[in-house]
């Protein structure tokens, strides 16, 4: 396909009627979410739920996803009886296959997954399968990967859609989910399947904000699209560097703030009250260039880049049997 | 920031959402679908926020939704029903595109390319997202994207060719 070819295709497609809903079913659908909202947030009443960006930041960036501890498998396959179960273990995860079906043009494996309450950060991950060990007239394409096409939740212990996301056993409890995905069938000759569990990492990409000092206050940070943080005061007494802060809008957490002379000398926070709006850093004897600095973080609109980091010792491989 | 806020966020993209499902179902009728797309994602909004852009998740459920329910459809149809469903698709696919012939066979042919292809086209050639936004809407690497996009605009032009040389229709009659 020549490059013009394609370049007016695209502009065909791009010209096709952007279709509209129907005003009055727009309207009633959106009072029915309205309502389901509010019966959303009442059902969630008592939960935690992940209402600072920074915090979130603040996990993905300290996780370290160490995966090469303790590692462990047990296989179970019985074809007798239908029983079927391979199982491994790593870092505080344990993912098991219980079970597989294969129904016209779908495999559908049954999974379980548990957390213990010690497994490091906070972490989600997907199970990505791949087809192996296929004979010669698919030889050509080794890495050839099969797409999910449905997933359910059979058993919770957590709400939720667990293959994409995993949170930390923050209350201290284990998290089982029983759950499973439904994939398309791999092409006949196709006769085993490779389950790569992979973790997904985002780092935001994270952005300098420097403001020269002095100045009057209050100095206004805007460290994320939805997210305004006023600086109300900064003391530079002999002993120590006190900053004031009012945060403003959705987010009420401080983003991190350090300040750099003109020497090039950082002062970090060493103290933050934790009944006042206040933070402490060291005594600061010149304000002659210094700067006050802090990262913005991509609001929610924007793109985080998105890592797949592999768990090897979770791969599990089942062997089809049609 | 997204702060949970379901209502606001169908305000501003319901109609993405519901045109990426007329593309992608070849119906008119996806209100349905909409409103699971957007009662999906009151019930998993803790997953979103590290997905990252907001459309490419709608995107991301609004497809796994559709599969589910062509999956349904597919189930409850026989043989012989699906024939009939099949022109019954058609029909409301040149219902919607009432416009040149070549933007109705150009819908119609959207429709017959396999589900892969039908999906990254759609984003990014009629919804106009970037790669990185795909990736992250469809779960694939950028690389697949852009093999994916390129055949499926390759089979595409394949198919709009042999109708216009009076080959095989592209339809589903």
């Amino acid at each position: 396909m020549e490059w013009r070819e394609f370049q007016d295709l695209e502009a065909e497609l791009n010209s096709l009627p952007a279709f509209e809903m129907n005003e009055q079913i727009f309207e009633s659908m959106r009072a029915e979410i309205r309502t389901a909202q509010t019966r959303n947030v009442k059902q969630r009443r008592g939960r935690t739920w992940v209402t600072s960006l920074a915090a979130s930041v603040a996990v993905l960036a300290v996780a370290g996803f160490v995966v090469s501890g303790v590692y462990e498998r047990h296989e179970h396959h019985t074809t007798g009886d239908g029983t079927f179960e391979y199982q491994a273990s790593a870092d505080g995860l344990t993912l098991g296959v219980k079970d597989y079906s294969i129904s016209g043009d779908n495999l559908t494996v049954d999974y379980e997954l548990e957390q213990t309450p010690n497994a490091s950060g906070s972490y989600k991950y997907d199970i990505s399968p791949k087809t192996i060990d296929i004979q010669e007239n698919w030889s050509s394409h080794p890495n050839a990967t099969i797409d999910e096409v449905q997933s359910s939740l059979t058993s919770p212990t957590i709400p939720g859609r667990p293959p994409t996301q995993i949170t930390s056993s923050q209350d201290g409890t284990t998290q089982v989910y029983d759950f499973s995905l439904t994939y398309v069938l791999p092409p006949t000759g196709v006769n085993q399947v490779t389950l790569f569990p992979y973790y997904l990492q985002a780092f935001p990409p994270l952005k300098t904000i420097t403001i020269s000092l002095p100045q009057s206050y209050p100095i206004m940070l805007n460290p994320g699209s939805d997210w305004a943080v006023k600086i109300s005061n900064i003391q530079f007494l002999p002993d120590k560097t006190v900053v004031t802060y009012e945060p403003e809008g959705g987010f009420p957490q401080m983003p991190p703030i350090w300040f750099v002379d003109s020497a090039g000398r950082t002062y970090q926070q060493i103290a933050q009250d934790a009944t006042t709006t206040t933070l402490t850093y060291p005594a600061i004897s010149s304000t002659d260039g210094l700067t006050l600095q802090t990262q913005s973080i991509p609001g929610g609109g924007e793109d985080i880049p998105i890592d797949q980091i592999p768990i090897k010792s979770l791969e599990i491989t089942i062997p089809l049997k049609r | 920031m997204y702060n949970g806020d379901v209502e606001s966020l169908f305000v501003e993209h319901a109609n993405d959402v519901y045109r990426f499902l007329v593309y992608f179902t070849g119906k008119r009728d996806v209100e349905d679908l909409v409103q699971e797309t957007f009662l999906k994602l009151l019930r998993y909004q803790n997953s979103y926020r590290d997905i990252g852009s907001r459309q490419a998740w709608l995107f991301r459920v609004a497809r796994n939704v559709a599969l589910d329910a062509i999956r349904k459809q597919k189930n409850t149809v026989s043989i012989d029903e699906s024939h009939v469903l099949e022109k019954e698709l058609l029909r409301t696919v040149e219902d919607v595109v009432e416009t040149r012939d070549r933007q109705a066979l150009l819908t119609r042919s959207i429709q017959k390319l396999k589900s892969d292809f039908r999906c990254v086209v759609i984003l990014r050639s009629i919804h106009g997202l970037s790669v990185k936004e795909t990736a992250t809407s469809l779960g694939w690497t950028e690389a697949k994207v852009r093999t994916t996009h390129h055949r499926g605009m390759k089979e595409l032009q394949k198919m709009l060719m042999k109708n216009e040389d009076g080959g095989v229709d592209c339809g589903m009659a």
